[in-house]
């Protein structure tokens, strides 16, 4: 018993209703979750701005502005997700399977991408709220390290977002007629690869800054060590998600 | 057809070995460098010494990651090829 039942399907399935199926269901999930990291951070961000405001009502202004800086960094990778989310539904898109996995693999690349880098600039600006509302003093070097931290952790996402724009507007599967599931898949599998590894480097980068924040607040003169610490050990964590943009590049250009 | 789906198969879980698998050591790598900056704050004239020690924890912490790439690469290249 093979598969010839589905040989008959793949023969017989309209591709065009598919590839506007799949752009929509991208669509929608690249929004969808593009949106969760930003906000949490966002929140958790605002959340200590307030406590360190109720420490120090003085500081009021200065805690704002810096939360306020914090917080659109954050936003970037939810506005990176908006923008795939328009890409995939308003872009016209050659109907195929291959083109169909591709853009299901962009929505779930730049949806799940987005979340660590999201949450993680959050996490850095919060801390750096904390970090002032204890030593107001200190306030340049600690907005100075949450700001280089937080570019850090906003990398992964920008990854994510190469991925997903190669795989939206890439031109390397439109030679395919829908007859290759194996380049369906890895297309697919090129956007989870890519999304689900920027994860981890952008909440971990995220703590790392956080603690940095924290770190520059207690002892600012030591600022320049502290940041040097951060970004090597940013770095460090940033590895994993070089690997899974290689293997999503892999995934998309030398499957044949 | 049924290559197809073998391949299409080793494709899909080589994308959830490296996706999945470059998670944790992220997260951990990065809780160590955030713990390395509190401590230079605390210490600033051992920074030297925490940087080594952070280095080589994060690099114990790495070799599961290193795995998930291993994996991957194999997935591709050995069964995703037809």
């Amino acid at each position: 018993m093979g598969v010839d039942w589905l040989e008959g399907v793949a023969e017989g399935v309209d591709w065009t209703s598919l590839t506007m199926a799949s752009k929509y269901i991208a669509g929608g999930l690249a929004m969808g979750l593009g949106a969760i990291g930003a906000g949490v951070g966002e929140g958790y961000n605002a959340g200590q701005t307030v406590q360190s405001t109720a420490r120090q009502p003085a500081a009021t202004g200065e805690l704002v502005r810096t939360m306020l800086v914090g917080q659109a960094i954050a936003e970037t990778s939810g506005i990176f997700a908006l923008v795939v989310a328009f890409m995939l539904v308003f872009l016209p898109h050659q109907p195929s399977m291959e083109i169909a996995g591709a853009l299901i693999g962009a929505g779930l690349a730049m949806g799940l991408g987005s979340l660590g880098s999201g949450i993680g600039a959050g996490l850095a600006g919060g801390r750096a709220a904390e970090s002032i509302g204890r030593n107001p003093e200190s306030r340049g070097n600690v907005t100075l390290t949450m700001l280089l931290g937080q570019a850090l952790t906003t990398s992964p996402a920008v990854f994510s977002l190469m991925v997903a724009v190669i795989l939206v507007l890439g031109q390397q599967f439109n030679k395919y007629l829908g007859a290759d599931l194996q380049i369906a898949v890895a297309a697919l599998a090129a956007g989870l690869c890519m999304g689900a590894g920027a994860t981890g480097p952008g909440l971990g980068t995220g703590i790392a800054a956080g603690g940095a924040c924290d770190a520059a607040g207690r002892t600012p003169t030591a600022g320049s060590s502290i940041t040097r610490v951060m970004l090597m050990g940013g770095a460090v964590s940033q590895s994993t998600g070089i690997y899974s943009f290689v293997i999503a590049f892999i995934l998309i250009f030398f499957v044949k | 057809m049924e290559e197809a789906i073998i391949r299409a198969a080793a494709l899909l879980s080589a994308g959830l070995a490296m996706g999945l698998g470059a998670i944790g050591p992220a997260l951990g790598e990065g809780f160590a460098a955030g713990k390395a900056c509190e401590g230079v704050a605390r210490q600033p004239e051992q920074a030297p010494l925490l940087t080594r020690t952070m280095l080589i924890g994060q690099a114990v912490s790495e070799s599961t990651g290193i795995y998930s790439l291993v994996i991957a690469l194999l997935l591709i290249f050995l069964f995703g090829r037809g």
